[in-house]
């Protein structure tokens, strides 16, 4: 009885040992992808960051006011941001390819859906970026045109303009990511319609008069044009 | 850029000396009598020369360039001159025949294949008489001038955009006084015409927002090509556009644009020295306009408060300040200082240089500030005579004149520190 015990006993140590055996190797390749990742992830961000500084990305953010946005938000610079989100994608999928690395069943799954998933994260958090970008420069030139037309709310204007972008880039971030697709599309599509219907309506029965000098001044001929002028001195 | 039938047109016409040219845009009100005028005054001013008339055609829907052919082929029944040489004249459609302005890349390569020594640009005005055609190409095919700008009798209220920034900083920056260095009536040489029409980058942007003149003038004084001025007549109201903002973008835009390209040139430029004048000095008329000054007021004020968020990205914080204050102040105690303006300018010329933001956003934005000074203008000078006008135009140049150094200094990126 006593031998079966420490037969048994033993038995169960090698097989602890053995699988112990197998598994240090398989910790050792993890750390060894997690530590070459690292350095991958690091060169790969301070590439990147170089590449922007060329091509001068900052330029392009500043003007499109999104440097100004992440100002206001505490973040550090554009460049920065994206270069350090290059380097976190790629090392947390290095981390992921040394976890996959340790054989756990069922693990794997789930890290092969993960980084199915991680293309669509990188696509919406572009789309947000660029929809940030244009809502940015439309919402400005919007500003500029207003004002210099002399027309009403110039800022009630370029903040509209900026709203619609950014809930067109939102609900096409959200879609990418397949959150609540339907729910946004709907809830989008409501939004959008409803401000063009209640625009439409402001424009043509709130603003007759507006709506009227406006189709004037698109269509009328050059002369009639010349005599709106006449009470303001030529420029050239 | 040009045709196979217009090329084949240049080919009849071989080589010329003179070059006129008439840009049209639905113009068949004044075509006719332009097209006489111009051929008039090369009968009697260039009898012997070999002569070309090009109708640059902007697309016109009234038939103005049918009529400029036609008119070309009739001498009026005054004219008591004969013509020695075959009197040719082509017709070609200009940028695409989509606006009046874009022409002068046309003309350009027209010039340079018919090896033209001088040519003029003459719009159709109800002004054009003959001896405009003299006074534009005399100075250029005997007298060496390679530019020939003109002088007009304007009203003391039109063309301020020449008045208080065109002229001010072309006298600053490059050192020329060139009263009109945007008109739609100017001469130039053939060879100007082909240093410019070589240099490609000019016509980068848009050739509709391009004010063409001024190009030239920019390019002449540039490159150190002797110019002239004359006196050609009274300046039509209509013509050219009313709208500011495009006016802004052909005239202003142009101007800050060269100064990117000519800055080795002008950073060097010592004070500004007078054009030669051939003939009499421009005349200003004072007669009652009907202008509402008061909106100026509104879209200057409304403006510079609106537009905070752009304004602060092009001005340094000082001027921002200085005119936010000017903007508080009512229409009847308003004062927009001379070295208020020229600072501002300077300012969005050297944003304009860095593109803090988009350049075209630039130049507008600069247009409800011009509002403000404009409505100084034309309330200072209500009742201003000729010579007061110009000493109120001299003061301001100075002010341009004074802060050179300034632009200078924020060119070179030590900006914030507004003097």
């Amino acid at each position: 009885m006593r031998e079966m015990i420490l037969h048994e006993l033993s038995k169960t140590w090698d097989g602890v040992a053995r699988g112990f055996a197998h598994f240090v190797p398989r910790i050792i390749v993890m750390l060894i992808i997690i530590a070459a990742g690292f350095i991958i992830a690091y060169l790969l961000k301070v590439v990147l960051r170089g590449l922007l500084r060329i091509t001068r990305f900052e330029k392009l953010s500043e003007n499109a006011g999104t440097a100004h946005l992440l100002n206001k938000a505490a973040l550090p610079s554009s460049s920065e941001l994206l270069s350090g989100f290059v380097f976190w994608i790629a090392w947390i999928g290095f981390i992921l390819l040394g976890v996959s690395s340790l054989g756990i069943l069922g693990l794997q799954a789930h890290i092969s859906r993960l980084f199915l998933y991680l293309p669509r994260v990188l696509e919406a958090l572009l789309i947000v970026f660029f929809g940030l970008v244009a809502a940015s420069f439309f919402s400005r030139a919007a500003l500029l045109a207003a004002v210099n037309a002399d027309a009403p709310s110039p800022r009630l204007i370029s903040g509209a303009v900026r709203l619609v972008i950014v809930a067109l880039a939102a609900a096409m971030a959200f879609e990418q990511l397949g959150l609540a697709e339907q729910t946004i599309l709907a809830a989008f599509s409501i939004l959008f319609g409803a401000c063009m219907f209640g625009l439409a309506i402001a424009f043509g029965l709130g603003g007759q008069d507006l709506a009227r000098r406006a189709l004037e001044r698109r269509f009328a001929s050059p002369a009639d044009h010349d005599r709106e002028h006449e009470h303001e001195p030529s420029p050239l | 850029m040009l045709s196979d039938d217009f090329v084949r047109q240049l080919i009849n016409v071989g080589e010329v000396d003179l070059l006129v040219a008439v840009p049209t845009f639905n113009d068949a009100k004044t075509i006719g009598p332009v097209v006489q005028a111009v051929r008039l005054g090369l009968l009697k001013s260039f009898p012997r020369e070999r002569a070309v008339l090009v109708n640059a055609d902007g697309g016109s829907r009234d038939g103005s360039a049918q009529l400029a052919l036609q008119a070309s082929m009739t001498l009026p029944l005054n004219a008591a001159t004969q013509s020695l040489r075959t009197f040719h004249t082509v017709t070609a459609l200009s940028n695409n025949g989509t606006q009046a302005s874009g022409s002068l890349p046309l003309l350009l390569a027209t010039a340079d294949l018919l090896r033209a020594k001088a040519c003029a640009v003459v719009s159709p005005s109800e002004h054009v008489t003959p001896s405009w055609v003299e006074r534009l190409l005399l100075p250029i095919y005997r007298q060496n001038f390679d530019l020939v700008a003109p002088l007009y009798r304007r009203h003391k209220f039109d063309g301020l955009l020449v008045k208080i920034l065109l002229y001010p900083m072309m006298r600053a920056i490059w050192g020329k006084k060139i009263r009109e260095p945007s008109a739609t009536d100017f001469g130039f040489s053939g060879r100007l015409g082909a240093s410019l029409f070589l240099k490609q980058e000019m016509w980068q942007a848009d050739t509709g927002e391009i004010a063409e003149q001024l190009l030239l003038s920019l390019s002449a004084v540039m490159d150190g090509y002797p110019v002239c001025e004359v006196f050609l007549g009274p300046k039509d109201r209509g013509g050219q556009t009313t709208d500011l903002v495009p006016a802004m973008r052909q005239t202003v835009g142009t101007m800050f644009r060269f100064l990117d390209t000519g800055f080795a040139r002008w950073q060097a430029t010592q004070g500004p020295e007078a054009v030669p004048l051939q003939g009499a000095e421009q005349e200003v008329s004072c007669e009652p306009l009907r202008i509402n000054p008061y909106r100026m007021h509104g879209m200057f004020q409304s403006g510079v408060t609106d537009l905070q968020p752009v304004l602060s990205s092009i001005l340094t914080q000082k001027t921002l300040a200085d005119l936010t204050a000017c903007a508080a102040l009512g229409k009847d105690v308003f004062h927009f200082p001379d070295e208020l303006w020229a600072r501002t300018v300077y300012e969005f010329a050297a944003a304009y240089h860095k593109a803090v933001i988009s350049r075209d956003h630039i130049i507008q934005a600069l247009a409800p500030v011009y509002r403000g000074k404009v409505y100084e203008f034309l309330i200072t000078n209500r009742h201003a005579a000729a010579q007061e006008i110009e000493a109120r135009i001299e003061a301001l140049c100075v002010a341009f004149e004074r802060l050179k150094p300034y632009l200078l200094q924020l060119w070179n990126g030590h900006g914030g520190g507004a003097p």
